[in-house]
């Protein structure tokens, strides 16, 4: 079956004053296909946002994106002209941002807000856009019969409501792909989870295809069918969940998910917390090989000079490390 | 192990210790008429022994924040008592309360904000240095703003750049470097680490166990986390409601975990008291 997002070869270079040049993405390879919650996982810095950001050409006009394939629903994205690009944003593919506060309008009832988003992508009556963002509010559990969360400005809902208008208003354009960039970092475990229970719903009632981007392991476990990890601008290593969760390949996987893992209870005195030594590469002077070399416990000879190549271990579980002859 | 700490920690006195504190703010119409008061803390008594690590979780809003802004009077609390070494911090004068302040210091989540951007590193360490008159001139100044750096594990060359040239990591190791300058006895860590790489967590989160096991300081960690409460505290207190509903040992609130996989993740094992509730886990 021919997936819905087809990535192949993602190069994002940006442009900056006296000649710098920062390689934020360089070659990365992605699929989803319909009805899928696809995970990007990685540390801040990795490039994960900037995949997000050039699947739906949002990147300022300091970058230049070149891609082998970039296609979605069978369509050339970055071929299309603006008015056609801008029908996909939004009723092809919406994307929910990090910050909620910060997405919505701090003087517009909450409601309103939607209906607007209703209104400019369906061209529909006013009265009509009002009933269907009632409809959205509800299927975001945020219904009531007093109209209490349609009425609200967006100070007077918490964190996770916030999040979870901004859900509905992604949803609004019923699309094909749902791009979520880190959408429950900036909330408490609570509000996490109340974003996370709405995900787990559309994935399970509406067979929504997702992107679902986050540094943090523990967002995915349970929801995603498959992760990609995102490592230096490249997918350093691709599988179902089960793979990559139970049989993380590459060193840097191992890292994040033992970063993640707790045995519960205080550490001995004297233990240390998981880490991964060392800090991401800076996207101006990338390693000459591997990006992971500097910080891999594992590195072998030859690490540091060539860039190991993707080599498909298990059905669909691919690997860019030497250790498995990359 | 973690008992023995605690019965010897009991034996001393606490070295901050808060009493019935009350806090409550008044809000007010456009032109200033009081609308109504919002309770922010409500009669809230705790604790903390010098290298004591104590946990204060809870959702947002639940006042976690405001307490730790009362315990260095950033906020004036309606009643109660916060006692520092002995003495009423909410009753010392200007010079006391400046003195105080150089040994409980407070770390907030967002570095970028904390940290003044125009600032080079070397002068963000070097200010409470000069604020507090600390050294008597400038070259054992520049010796101490080296030692701050290597400390917390900067390279000194960073010692030219500005915050927004670190990264988020980067930047809140110089403020830990910052609060440490004035060596502190207890350390107040607001959502420190929640922004950052779950990695970089682990890395700042080491530093900062090293920094108590070397110098006896005593931690009032606030987080929402319950993984790294449990990783780090002795005791933990769950607050909610601007009351502190739940105060436990660690080994009490949470139960081992088994490997990561799809739905495990670290779940309260409590009784399903009030306190329970309002703390909902990420399991599935």
């Amino acid at each position: 079956m021919q997936p819905l997002l087809k990535l192949l070869g993602l190069q994002v270079h940006f442009a900056e004053a006296h000649g710098k040049r920062i390689h934020a993405v360089n070659g990365a390879f992605l699929e989803v296909r319909s009805g899928e919650v696809v995970g990007v996982l990685g540390e801040s810095g990795s490039g994960k946002s900037t995949i997000a950001r050039a699947l739906l050409r949002l990147l300022s006009n300091r970058a230049s994106v070149r891609a082998e394939t970039m296609e979605f629903d069978g369509r050339r994205l970055l071929e299309l002209d603006e008015p056609e690009m801008e029908s996909i944003r939004g009723a092809g593919i919406s994307m929910i941002p990090q910050d909620p506060g910060q997405a919505l309008n701090p003087v517009i009832k909450v409601g309103d807000q939607i209906a607007e988003v209703v209104r400019a992508h369906r061209g529909w009556s006013p009265k009509r856009c009002r009933q269907e963002a009632e409809v959205l509010l509800q299927r975001v559990h945020l219904a009531s019969s007093s109209r209490r969360f349609y009425d609200a400005y967006p100070h007077q809902l918490s964190g996770g409501q916030q999040q979870r208008v901004v859900i509905a208003q992604a949803l609004s354009c019923q699309p094909a792909l749902v791009v979520a960039d880190e959408p429950t970092a900036s909330l408490d475990s609570t509000s996490q989870q109340e974003v996370l229970d709405v995900f787990c719903e559309l994935k399970r009632e509406k067979q929504m295809s997702v992107l679902l981007i986050t540094h943090d392991p523990r967002i995915l476990a349970g929801l995603a069918d498959r992760v990609a990890v995102v490592y230096g601008g490249r997918i350093v290593e691709t599988g179902s969940l089960d793979q990559v969760y139970g049989q993380p390949r590459h060193p840097y996987t191992r890292g994040l998910l033992a970063c993640a893992e707790s045995e519960g209870g205080k550490l001995p005195a004297g233990a240390r917390l998981p880490t991964i030594e060392g800090s991401s590469p800076d996207a101006e002077f990338l390693p000459a090989g591997c990006s992971f070399a500097p910080r891999c416990t594992s590195r072998l000879e030859g690490c540091d000079t060539r860039r190991p190549s993707a080599v498909e271990l298990e059905h669909e579980q691919r690997v860019e490390c030497f250790l498995y002859g990359g | 192990m973690a008992a023995d700490c605690k019965s010897e920690a009991m034996a001393t006195p606490p070295i901050l210790e808060v009493r019935g504190l009350t806090l409550s703010y008044a809000t007010r119409r456009l032109f200033g008429a009081p609308r109504a008061t919002v309770v922010a803390l409500q009669d809230i008594s705790l604790e903390l022994y010098e290298g004591q690590t104590l946990a204060l979780v809870g959702p947002s809003g639940s006042g976690k924040s405001s307490l730790a802004r009362c315990l260095v009077r950033l906020e004036q609390p309606r009643s109660g008592q916060i006692f520092y070494q002995g003495r009423n911090v909410l009753e010392m004068n200007r010079k006391t309360l400046k003195s105080t302040r150089r040994e409980i210091q407070l770390i907030f989540q967002d570095s970028a904000s904390a940290l003044n951007s125009l600032l080079t590193i070397e002068q963000i360490l070097a200010e409470p240095l000069v604020i507090h008159k600390v050294c008597p001139n400038s070259s054992e100044m520049a010796v101490r703003v080296r030692q701050l750096m290597d400390q917390v594990g900067l390279p000194q060359k960073w010692l030219s750049r500005r915050p927004l040239e670190l990264s988020g990591g980067q930047r809140q190791r110089a403020a830990i470097a910052r609060s440490l300058a004035l060596r502190p006895k207890v350390l107040l860590l607001d959502e420190a680490l929640s922004s950052l790489d779950l990695s970089t967590q682990g890395q700042i989160g080491n530093l900062l166990l090293d920094l108590r096991a070397r110098h006896s300081m005593a931690y009032l960690w606030i987080t929402h986390d319950l993984r790294f409460a449990s990783l780090v505290a002795d005791q933990v207190a769950v607050m909610d409601g601007g009351r502190i509903v739940r105060r436990v040992s660690h080994s009490e609130l949470f139960t081992p975990t088994q490997q990561l996989g799809p739905g495990t993740l670290l779940s309260p094992s409590g009784s399903g008291e009030t306190g329970d509730v309002s703390l909902v886990s990420l399991d599935k």
